[in-house]
Order: C-alpha cells, then structure tokens, then sequence
C-alpha cells in the first residue's frame, strides 16, 4: 500500500510537468519558436537582412505608432509623398511632384502610378483617409497632433470639428490638395513622417487599435517591405513587396527583425554572426569598441538636459539660474560619464538643422553665455550678488530623474558640480511613470532631469515644448516674449521664421529655465557586408537601398 | 477525500478573490498610469483611451466590472499591447516559459534529490564537499549572474550555445541552468541535511540492526520521511519556475511571459499586472493543494480529512 501510495504522488508530480510539456508542443503557433526556422543558418539567407529591433513594438500602424522601433518598421513598409533616403532633402516617393502656391499653403501633389501590396493602385483618397483617421480623437493617435500645420487638424484633434473638415482633399485619383495653416517649411519632409503614410481604407476600417498590421493574412501596405511573419515578442519578417513602384531596385529580399531586449545579447549575437545589425550597444562596452572601430556613432536630434521649476521659489533669481548653468562640466558629463561620442550641449537646439540660408542652426546661434567646462568663478561671483554667497542662505534643492543607471550617474555628477559654488541639493529618484507624473505636475523642488528628440527637420520640433502653458516643458515655463517670437516664426518661412527662432531660443536660454547637458547619439554595429542603408537623424532606418552580401 | 477537495477548491478560490482584490486596488494607488508617456498626450486623445478602457468610471464600478469579467474568464485587453487580449498574451507566452521551466524542474528533481542523498550517505568524503560547493555556488550566484556568464563563455566564446532564442535544443541549456540554477542547489542542501536528520533517528538504526538491505534503508525508510520538507520546498518552486523568470528570459532572449510581471508595473498595465499575478497565484495555490495531496502519500501519518 505504501509503495503504491509513494509511486502515485511521483507520477502526480511528474504529470505535472508533463501536462506543461504536452501543451507545449501542441498549441500556439504564435508562441512555439520549435515550429519557426533558425534565424541564421547557411543558404537560405542570401539577400536577407537579419537586424535587431529591441522589442516588440507596440503597434507598426502608421496612424498609431508613436514608438522609435515602430517606425523602423513602418518606414520601410510605407511610404509617404516624400522621402528621406539620405541624399539631402526629402526625394519624390508616392508622389511624383508637387506644386506649392506662391504664399506657401497649397501643395498640390501628383502621384506617380504605384500600387500597394495586392496589386490595387494607390490614390489620393489613401492618404485623405489616413489623415483624417489620424487627427480624428475617435482614432485617440498618440502622434495625431504632428499633422498640425494641416489645415483645421488642431480644432479637430481637439473635437471642436468634423475629421472631413481637414485641409486634404483628393481633387481626382492622383491629385491631392493640401491646404496648410500656415507656410510650413518642413512640410515635404513631414510627409515621409509615419502618421502621414497612406491607408486602404478596406483593410482598416474602423480598427483603431492596429491589429490587421502585424497581421500578415490583412496587412497591405505600399512600401518596399511587407510584413510576413510576426511572432509576439520574437520576430517581425518582411519580405520584399513585388508591387512596390521602385521594386527592381530593392535588393534585399527579406528583413528578420528580432525582439532581443538585452542588449549584451544583442551583442553576442552581433559577434557569432547571427545578427547583422544592432543599434542598442550596452553602455559600458562603448567607448572602447568606439575607440577600436567596431562601432560607429550616428548623429541623431536629440538633447539630453535639466529643466529648472518656475515654481521653485528659490530659483526666480535669474542669476541663481545663470549660476546653475555656469557650473555645470559638459565635457566631464560627456568624457567621463556618457562616453559614447555626445557632444556637449550649449544650447537647446541640436546640431543638423539647416536654416534658411543652409548654415547649421546650433553652430549660428552659438554657445550664449556658456562654454563646454565649467566657470565656477563666474558662477560664485553671480551666486554673491544674488545674495547667496558661496550659497549660504540658499535653501536645499532637489534634483529629481528617473531610475537608471546613467541617470543616476549624472544627477551625481551635477550635485557634486553644484556642491563646488555651494549649492545644496539631494538627489530624489523614482520609477519611470512616477517620474513622469511628478514632473508633469511641477511637484518637485528645484531641478528634473528632461530630454528631448526631434520628429522632422526643423528647430519647431524642438522649440514649441516651453511655448506658454505646453506641458511637455515640465517645469511650467511661461514668457510671452519667447511665445511672440515663437508665433512669428511658425507663421512664417525662410529668413523669417529662422530669424525668430534664433531670438526664441535667444530668449530661452538666457532665461537659464533649462540646463542643457548634451546631444544625443546612436551607437551602432553594423556587418561590414551590409551597405547602402540609412539611418536618418530623426531615428529611422530605410533598407529600401541597403544589400547584403553573404 | 471528495469532501476535502471541495473545501479546499473554495478556499482556493477565496484566496484568488482576495489577491485580486489586494492587486487591484494596490496598484491603482501606485502614480501614474497606462497612458504616461515621455511626451504627455493631448487631453482630447487621454479622454478618449480613458473612455475606452472603461478607466474613467469610478474605481469601485471598475473593480465590479473586473470581477465580473474575470468570473467569465476574460482578463480584459491590454493597454501596452495595443489590441491583444491579457488571455492572448498568456496563453502565447506560458506555454514557452513552461517548456523551460518544465526542464529545469525535471532536472532539478531527478538531479538535485540523488545528489542530496548521495552527499548525506557519503558525509564528509570527496563526493559531499563537491556537492556541497557546487550547492553553496549555486545558491549565493544569482540567476543573471550564472545567465550572462554562460552566455558569455559558451555562446561568445566557444559559440556552442545560440547567443537567445529557442530555435533549438541547445538553445535550452542556458536558461534552464539559469532559471534552475538555485532551486537545484537549495534542494540539494535541503535533501542533505533532511537525510542526514533521518538516518540518524532510532528507527533507521533499528532497520539496520535487523538486518535490512542498505538500498531498502535508504530507498524505502528514509528517503520518503525525508522528502517531506523537499516536497513542500518544490510545489511553489514549480509554480514560480514555470511562470518564468524576467532576468532569465531577457538574457537568453526568450519570448515567455516573465517579462509581463515586470513590464505590466512599468507601464501600468492594468489589466495584464492583474492577469499574471492571478495566473500566478492560481498555479500556486494549485502546487500548495497537490503538496498537501503528496504529504498524505508520502506519509500516512499525516490524514487530509480536516
């Protein structure tokens, strides 16, 4: 009896497993990675693309996405009126010219005759649909608001007006008219933006939440790429699209993007051959595999800085701000902290955006009133004239960031800059949404880390977040000057709207709200067999040109 | 028997109600929310996903709402995964952590029980300070820790193992030690030091005076007192493996569902926190129910009629 009884809680406790086993194998095609092939093995993978994406991202349709690994999908399974392939400025893409009116508010784009991935052309109805579904707050896009410059899109993102009410209409098949709100000098370029690529109506209908595009039984799509395969937090696979208009040209015939979100996976995957692009590297491997060229550093808009409280009442004094700013080391946050190439910022504005007469927008407004080291002397000096020498009197501060590990390192870093003049503030973290909600309600005393990265090519993407009463400044920051010069410029083109930028960001730094640290990069290691691809400082990758040689 | 079951069945079931409800109104209390971004939403687009997912109804409507679903079997939608259903995501990522959790149980089971016995009947020989080091370094090395290092030396360096992914058996090697790792060091000590209690007491030394067989000693009289602990040590351990571990899934680049218990927090993903902490605790509760089952079998002192 007893023998019985020891063998039966054996068996029960085997079947268990066994029970998880048999489930296993014989459920779930979308999970069991058994039934998949082998990402990387010999022959098959000639003119295949096998990359990292990171993570599964949260949606690939256009109209939805608001994610960086998104776009990388979308950017090479859609395809807008214009396009950034890397050559300058954005080329002709579903469109095949534009007209634009003398005042600068009427483009009027002509489509070249391209199909989408079921064979059916492409018109300007796509693109009518997809627009209006994008603004309309039915729809509830994170991103609905980048079609702003389009007539009557604000009012409607806002419900105040009917999505038919947009400032985009198909005039016949392949003519599409749209009517700004404004002269909009990056508008070309905006329309290679994710949120302005066309939608078949008939495959999306009234889905608002994104699911026939990962689907590859519904997914149609006018890009180079269509999607294939996906497996849930493993893999998306494109395959070349045959109907693309410029399809003799696209050279690679498949792109396996993997989800693998440790990036020293990444990185042994990277060296064993099994991927052939990564462009997350993990932070500490960098600087020496920059310094051995085995991984190179892409510029990208973006900027890593502090935003100062205006609701700090120990911060009003303008010279308390200057002092801040003045003590702040960019070289030795970028030397010895960040060490992947970042450049120190003194300034809001990043490099890469050409003004009106071609000149680099940060390079011609220059540094103000900083310099890339620290000047503690001046900083004192200002300190004491405040009425706060060597910062007696001044109350503690708080510097605020959300928990990771280069955060941490340089909120430590700034605390021991400002501990040097004599300011004292500790330092307070907290998860990431935490963070974000405490930020957003200015409920933290004194300084929070912040960061920025731009979405088209124009400094407005960066300068219209501490326009009066824009939230996303995160320190409630309200001048009506900066607002004035602000307006001027986004009503405005060419010289005009430049010069008005140039005095905005003018006014904004020498109000010393904000403590720009550095720019952003993106490392990158790439098979050296792989070329012709693009990655835009905005972010995207485009493989619609790349080769691969195996 | 049938009675027992029963009553624990509804007992099991309380203990899920309270957990749901403890989970949801803990995290509710936690800042921020589903729709937190890095760049704040417009008010109008907040408005409408709150609308949608039923988050502008006052909490108590909500939690009946929940409760009404989950007694239906329907966790809700996600938040994060736009479009999927918690039950979707589960059933996609559970079996492929099973699979692994699974082996590294097996193994954990028919490797880490012998070796306990065989360091217990072989104390203080060769054979025990081997054991007893190999356990100790298995139990102070975290997961991560053992995790990175073979994917270092063996999938870097040697490349015998697949640097993530399961496409393969090898593939398995990694995340099984990982994810096992502990456990199979914890039970060797616990199986050790259980054995050794038991071969000391009276009744072993009256087997042995009789004259009994040595393997009938160990096999028949000690080994099964001396599972009891170890028994009660694996049920939860089973429940906690199988669901997988975020660490160990993230290194060997594994698409199971560990990674949801902590990504759910970060985004505030309602609906999935609650669906892997119920799933969870149901699988739990389950292995704590079969470990009670196992003790009357094992044992036939101990009596399930209360």
């Amino acid at each position: 009896m007893r023998k019985i009884a020891l063998l039966l809680a054996m068996v029960m406790l085997v079947s268990v497993f066994a029970a998880c086993g048999t489930t296993t194998s014989s459920s779930t095609p979308a999970g069991d990675s058994s039934s998949s092939t082998p990402a990387v093995s010999g022959d098959d993978l000639a003119n295949t693309l096998v990359y990292n994406l990171g993570a599964d991202p949260k949606t690939i349709d256009p109209g939805l996405n608001s994610a960086v690994d998104g776009s990388h999908i979308i950017n090479n399974t859609f395809e807008g009126l214009y396009r950034d392939r890397g050559n300058g400025a954005p080329e002709p893409a579903m469109a095949e010219s534009v007209d634009i009116s003398e005042d600068e508010t009427v483009y009027t784009f002509h489509l070249r005759d391209a199909k989408w991935s079921d064979g059916k052309p492409v018109t300007a109805a796509d693109f009518v649909f997809a627009w209006r579904r994008a603004v309309d707050p039915a729809t509830a896009s994170e991103y609905g608001y980048i079609l702003a410059p389009i007539k009557n899109a604000t009012a409607i993102n806002n419900g105040e007006m009917a999505a038919e009410e947009l400032g985009a209409v198909a005039v016949d098949e392949k003519t599409l008219e749209v009517t700004l709100e404004n002269p909009t000098g990056y508008f070309l370029d905006l329309t290679g933006f994710a949120t302005l690529m066309p939608l078949r109506e008939d495959v999306v209908g009234s889905d608002v939440e994104g699911t026939w595009a990962k689907d590859p039984a519904k997914t149609v799509s006018n890009g180079p790429f269509v999607v294939s395969e996906y497996v849930m937090n493993d893999r998306l696979v494109l395959t070349k699209n045959p109907e693309y208009w410029n399809a003799e040209n696209v050279k690679l015939e498949k792109i396996i993007a993997k989800m693998i979100a440790e990036e020293s996976t990444a990185l042994t995957a990277f060296r064993t051959g099994e991927l052939d692009l990564i462009d997350h590297v993990p932070a500490e491997e960098i600087p020496q595999m920059v310094a051995s060229g085995e991984c190179e550093i892409y510029p990208r808009i973006g900027t890593s800085f502090y935003v100062l409280n205006t609701q700090t009442p120990a911060l009003s004094d303008i010279r308390v701000r200057k002092a801040l700013n003045l003590a702040v080391d960019r070289t030795a946050l970028t030397e010895q902290i960040t060490r992947a190439g970042e450049t120190p910022a003194m300034g809001f504005v990043p490099y890469g955006f050409p003004d009106a007469d071609g000149k680099d927008f940060r390079e011609t407004a220059g540094n103000y009133y900083l310099s890339a080291t620290a000047d503690v002397e001046q900083a004192k000096a200002l300190l004491a004239e405040a009425g706060y020498p060597d910062g007696e009197g001044l109350p503690e501060l708080e510097i605020l960031y959300n928990t990771t590990e280069v955060n941490k390192s340089i909120a430590e870093a700034l605390q021991s800059m400002w501990e040097q003049i004599g300011v004292k503030a500790k330092l307070t973290n907290q998860e990431w949404a935490v963070f974000q909600n405490t930020r957003l309600n200015l409920q933290y005393n004194g300084i929070s880390c912040h960061g920025w990265s731009g979405d088209y090519l124009d400094p407005q993407t960066f300068l219209d977040m501490f326009i009066s009463g824009n939230v996303q400044s995160g320190n409630g920051y309200a001048n009506p000057e900066y607002d004035a010069q602000m307006e001027i410029g986004m009503a405005a083109s060419g010289k005009t709207r430049f010069d008005a930028f140039y005095a905005a960001e003018k006014i904004l730094m020498e109000d010393a709200y904000v403590v720009p640290l550095y720019f952003n990069v993106t490392p990158m290691m790439c098979n050296e067999n792989f070329t012709g691809w693009y990655f835009s400082p905005t972010e995207k990758f485009w493989f619609g040109d790349a080769e691969i040689t195996r | 028997m049938l009675k027992y079951c029963v009553k624990r069945a509804l007992s099991m079931l309380l203990t899920l109600f309270l957990i749901a409800t403890a989970t949801f109104f803990l995290m509710r209390a936690i800042p921020g929310g589903p729709f937190t971004r890095e760049r704040t939403l417009p008010p109008e687009v907040e408005k409408v996903l709150m609308e949608k997912y039923n988050l502008d109804a006052p909490l108590m409507v909500q939690y009946k709402d929940y409760i009404v679903d989950l007694f239906h079997g329907d966790l809700g939608p996600s938040f994060q995964k736009v479009g999927v259903r918690v039950n979707d995501m589960i059933s996609a990522g559970f079996p492929i952590s099973a699979k692994v959790g699974g082996i590294a149980s097996l193994m954990i089971i028919l490797v880490g029980i012998p070796l306990g016995i065989l360091a217990a009947l072989r104390k203080n020989t060769l054979p025990d300070y081997v054991v007893s080091i190999l356990a100790t370094v298995g139990i102070t090395v975290p997961s991560f820790v053992i995790g990175a290092f073979i994917m270092y030396v063996f999938g870097e360096l040697l490349g015998w193992i697949p640097a993530g992914g399961l496409d393969n058996w090898k593939g398995y090697i990694g995340p099984v030690l990982a994810i096992g790792g502990f456990s199979l060091a914890f039970v060797i000590r616990l199986m050790r030091s259980s054995m050794l209690e038991v071969t000391g007491q009276d009744y072993i030394r009256t087997a042995r005076a009789n004259g009994l067989p040595g393997y009938k000693i160990v096999f028949k009289h000690a080994m099964k007192n001396a599972l009891i602990p170890v028994v009660t040590y694996i049920g939860p351990m089973v429940a906690s493996i199988l669901t997988g571990s975020f660490v160990v899934e993230k290194i060997f680049a594994i698409p199971g569902m560990g990674k949801y218990f902590v990504e759910s927090i970060t985004n505030r993903d309602y609906t999935v926190i609650m669906g892997t902490t119920l799933f969870f605790a149901a699988l739990y509760v389950v292995m704590v129910f079969l470990v009670d089952i196992a003790y009357a079998l094992i044992d036939p002192r101990i009596k399930l009629n209360d």
